[in-house]
């Protein structure tokens, strides 16, 4: 466990000290602001606005914001680091290969959790100055915010997944990219299938809203994502635990 | 015990190269020199005894740790620098060892003060956020051996240490290697197709030629039958050669 940590924090600075990283995380929460400042520019002058702030930006990004930012940190993590044999001063360290891997996953959900929380920060001022600000819809954001959390991580596990089958950074934002695009079409052509899309799965926080709630539902989601994870996650860390380097 | 057993390691790559019937012991306090041509396998056995390299057969004991059993224990005591140093080039020196501390208990930050001493970095420091990437060659040399230095191991893997390095860079490390040899009787894998440089610090040197050990020697035996290490380093691969055509020429008849 005190290895795991060392790893995580040792990938945390990594993170943290690239001004490029510095700047991404804050993505999510500008896109809040300027959707919040146009909702109460368009409100104070025509009396309609998106209602809910917080929960229309989460949709955005679970399903683009997040994702593409969680590719980008797996092409940087993993592939980067193979292609340019920096990975070779983990490797050397008394630690495991799978500890290294895990811990690298673990860093990256840690970056999108601040991500996500700097968003909602940020939405809730928002919703506050346009006047939709509810205690039961400030429950609700932070629930529907911390259930994200869930689907990202089955995200950041497949973008891991694909570091190691693609070698290096560009290679791995494109095949990301082209999968998300795959599964999206095949969920819409093939309708039979969607449910087994992960794409069909980033807005889960929405089967635990209103008349739509079904448990059922919610245990097949979360199956599809506990499987997403689990099968996309071993796969990756046999591929890494089996490369030269 | 031995710090180092290595028995008959053997990895082939695709290409049809690698390495074969590689075995070394080394003890406390030595200095084994890999020496041979570029291309010789001598980065593939190091990198198959740090574990970055997985190898077909054989075995790989590091203080009596079995590689394929724990690498992380076999690995707590070593220290590696293989091929270019794995630096984060967007980080100060600092930093870089800073995170490669967080993988010890016992290192402090007077250690890593002490280290970039040591190698002669701080000389060349302007200031904190001197990032790595503005390092001349020479520097980035310095800072890999840093890296392998920083837990203060008892077995440091070197390959090619001397690269880049000016002649002060190679006085001033191969005095680094004898003094941590000597005093904290720490032990030494290092390759190089220098052979004057190997000659000066080694203990023990083996000749590595198109993937195979073809001899092992100690230093003392080796200036007692030869004039240089490089005399016995020819001596070694023609007779290898030899061997080579004899054989091609057995089995054509």
């Amino acid at each position: 466990m005190k290895k795991l940590g060392n790893c995580i924090r040792a990938e945390l600075i990594k993170l943290f000290e690239r001004r490029k990283y510095k700047i991404i995380i804050m993505l999510p929460a500008v896109y809040c602001l300027i959707v919040g400042a146009y909702s109460i520019a368009i409100k104070t002058r025509f009396q309609i606005g998106v209602t809910n702030i917080p929960l229309s930006v989460l949709s955005v990004c679970n399903n683009v914001i997040m994702p593409l930012m969680a590719l980008l940190l797996a092409a940087d993590l993993f592939a980067g680091e193979q292609e340019g044999k920096t990975i070779k001063s983990l490797l050397t360290r008394p630690v495991s290969r799978s500890c290294i891997y895990f811990g690298k996953i673990v860093s990256i959900m840690i970056y999108l959790i601040i991500s996500y929380g700097m968003t909602l920060f940020v939405a809730l001022i928002m919703s506050a100055f346009s006047g939709n600000f509810t205690a039961f819809g400030l429950g609700t954001c932070f629930a529907s915010y911390i259930l994200s959390i869930l689907p990202m991580f089955a995200v950041v596990i497949v973008t891991g997944f694909l570091s190691q089958i693609a070698r290096s950074p560009s290679v791995t934002i494109i095949l990301g990219v082209l999968a998300s695009a795959a599964m999206g079409l095949i969920g819409t052509l093939l309708p039979q299938f969607y449910g087994m899309m992960l794409t069909s799965h980033t807005g889960f926080y929405k089967l635990f809203m209103g008349s739509t709630f079904s448990m059922y539902t919610i245990m097949t989601s979360l199956g599809m994502l506990l499987g997403y994870g689990l099968v996309f996650y071993v796969v990756g860390d046999v591929l890494f635990n089996r490369r030269d380097y | 015990m031995n710090v180092l057993e290595v028995n008959n390691i053997k990895r082939r790559y695709k290409n049809g190269r690698g390495v074969s019937e590689i075995s070394m012991e080394l003890e406390e306090g030595g200095i084994y020199g890999l020496l041979g041509a570029n291309g010789s396998g001598k980065t593939t056995i190091m990198k198959i005894i740090s574990g970055l390299t997985k190898k077909d057969e054989g075995n790989v004991k590091i203080f009596g740790n079995d590689i394929d059993e724990d690498i992380a224990t076999a690995l707590s005591k070593v220290g590696v620098l293989i091929e270019t140093p794995a630096l984060y080039e967007y980080l100060s020196a600092e930093k870089n060892l800073e995170i490669a501390a967080k993988f010890y208990d016992s290192v402090t930050q007077d250690d890593i003060k002490d280290i970039l001493l040591k190698v002669g970095l701080l000389k060349y420091q302007t200031g904190k956020k001197d990032l790595v990437r503005h390092y001349s060659l020479g520097m980035k040399q310095r800072l890999g051996i840093a890296l392998a230095l920083i837990s203060k191991p008892g077995f440091v893997i070197l390959d090619e240490p001397f690269n880049g390095l000016d002649i002060d860079g190679m006085v001033e490390m191969r005095n680094i290697i004898k003094h941590e040899a000597m005093e904290n009787k720490t032990s030494f894998l290092i390759s190089s197709h220098l052979s004057h440089e190997l000659e000066l610090i080694c203990t023990k040197v083996g000749v590595i030629h198109e993937g195979r050990q073809i001899s092992v020697a100690s230093m003392d035996e080796v200036r007692k039958s030869y004039p240089s290490l490089e005399d016995y380093y020819i001596s070694c691969a023609e007779k290898a050669d030899r061997l080579a055509e004899e054989e091609r020429k057995g089995g054509a008849l």
